[in-house]
């Protein structure tokens, strides 16, 4: 069960059983509105000016402020379009993130061609979602430790192989590999 | 997620995962991992996070999954937003502030969002509103933020110079992953060396300071700089203050890179920088040729001949993405 709320032209869905968006509705409600009145026409010319696209910056401006109502703390906003850039920065990142790995995950499994593989678009959307969520997770990794990661992970190669092909020692390929799991740990609880 | 175990706790998970899946595992490690793991409902819990972090990579297709985060994940240039090229060489004698950081490892979507970005092998002008000038150089990304309280340049990756035009109202701020460089006067120099920010000052007084980081509590630390004093900011701490030379700190500017008596290896991977086919040696081949001189930064081609005649090496332009470099 769910219920919209109408804003402007911005609707937000809040789910009614979890209540998940309750703190912003409530407690922020006149804020958000005065927030989205005041700087909604600046952050679509920013978004604009950064994506040179007009229908991607629409959907991002409308994001932004659905992104901040989730968040719930209206309240402790002192600098509103530093706060609003830094949010829909991080959605820009997101969707040029999602588009490039859209574009060269489909390219090669269109190379690979096994049988045995699920190519529904299901699938697909399923798969950049995965690989999205990866992506953010790794970032910061050192390019070698990354490297030394998803050969283990992904392509399933022995401490020694991935050793070999790098030209480092076995010890070195384990360090990175423990490096990496404890990144990917930390960023996951950073980011839930 | 409901439960977090400590850092400590993941680290050690983590270890046991790659001990478990060594080719040399043996009954032994796995009973001492089941005692370590039953020890503690924090153990269990941190073991099985770790199981469901590495479990998202269930059901990729090995080959195009790597290739997609290689991408993702990799700053490739690929071209941006151009305002003046650097027409010459740079006057360093008008330099008030110079800032630079050398290439983070940062992701092409945060390269390809940046206000400004240059390619490799190519440097750029920007004038700024406040009549604050910045030189990107070779592989550059940053932002400029400018607001009622502060001037802040966000350096994504690559190196700047940046002339700050004197406003004592607002603070000059150029920030990086590991810290910022605030400048209190009017010069100041960063440069980035791989998992670090080097920063030093050129003229009056910059504050250096270590960035937050997550699970640590700590104070940040920050060190107070003067002319021809540098420090080094990394993920864990920042050096105290230490003597720099200038002249090779802003040679760059100017079009050439001043060795003075460097390993060749360091000067290869610099030159690695400006030059986007690999240049390729074996570090143990190299390891006692060290070189002092002026090399090109605009012809790097020219600054390996200049190499080879100064070191008993040869180069062999194997293809034509990457040049070999072999000792005599």
């Amino acid at each position: 069960m769910s219920e919209e709320w109408q804003l402007s032209n911005i609707s937000i869905q809040r789910d009614l059983q979890t209540g998940a968006m309750s703190t912003a509705v409530l407690g922020g409600e006149s804020l958000i509105t005065e927030l989205y009145r005041a700087h909604n026409v600046w952050l679509f010319g920013w978004l604009r000016k950064k994506l040179g696209c007009g229908s991607d910056a629409e959907d991002l401006t409308h994001d932004t402020f659905c992104r901040i109502m989730q968040k719930g703390d209206i309240g402790d906003i002192h600098e509103p379009r530093a706060y609003l850039t830094t949010t829909a920065t991080r959605l820009m990142i997101d969707l040029v993130r999602r588009r490039n790995i859209e574009q060269v995950y489909l390219e090669a499994l269109a190379l690979v061609q096994t049988e045995a593989y699920d190519h529904s678009p299901e699938h697909y959307r399923e798969a950049v979602e995965t690989l999205n969520a990866i992506a953010q997770m790794l970032e910061g990794v050192p390019e070698k430790a990354r490297r030394a990661f998803l050969l283990s992970r992904l392509e399933n190669m022995a401490y020694a192989e991935i050793a070999m092909s790098m030209n480092i020692s076995v010890s070195m390929v384990k360090k990175y590999i423990a490096q990496v799991m404890v990144h990917c740990c930390m960023a996951s609880y950073a980011q839930s | 997620m409901d439960f977090k175990p400590s850092p400590e706790v993941i680290e050690r998970a983590a270890y046991w995962h790659v001990r478990l899946h060594a080719e040399d595992v043996a009954d032994a490690d796995r009973a001492e991992f089941e005692r370590w793991r039953n020890q503690h409902e924090a153990h269990a819990e941190a073991y099985a996070q770790l199981q469901a972090m590495l479990a998202k990579f269930d059901g990729l297709q090995p080959a195009p999954a790597m290739k997609a985060l290689e991408v993702a994940l990799q700053s490739a240039p690929t071209g941006g937003r151009r305002r003046k090229s650097l027409a010459g060489s740079v006057a360093l004698g008008i330099v008030l502030v110079a800032a630079g950081a050398l290439a983070v490892q940062t992701d092409k979507a945060r390269y390809m969002l940046a206000d400004y970005r240059t390619e490799v092998g190519q440097q750029q002008v920007v004038e700024l509103a406040d009549d604050s000038r910045i030189i990107l150089n070779t592989y550059t990304a940053m932002d400029v933020d400018f607001s009622e309280t502060e001037r802040r340049i966000t350096l994504h990756q690559g190196e700047i110079l940046v002339e700050v035009a004197g406003d004592a109202a607002k603070p000059f701020i150029v920030e990086t992953a590991h810290g910022t460089a605030r400048a209190l006067g009017t010069q100041f120099i960063v440069k980035r060396v791989g998992d670090a920010t080097d920063v030093a000052v050129v003229e009056s007084v910059v504050e250096a300071c270590s960035a937050p980081r997550i699970f640590n509590k700590a104070e940040k630390q920050c060190v107070r700089l003067h002319a021809a004093e540098g420090t080094q900011i990394t993920k864990d701490s920042i050096l105290a203050s230490r003597p720099v030379d200038l002249e090779s700190a802003t040679g760059w500017t100017a079009g050439f890179l001043a060795v003075d008596d460097q390993r060749l290896a360091e000067v290869l991977a610099e030159l690695q920088r400006y030059r986007k086919g690999s240049i390729r040696f074996n570090p143990d081949d190299i390891a006692d040729m060290r070189v002092s001189g002026v090399l090109p930064l605009k012809d790097t081609d020219r600054a390996l001949e200049m190499l080879a005649e100064l070191l008993p090496i040869r180069i062999d332009h194997s293809s034509a993405e990457s040049v070999d470099i072999h000792p005599r």
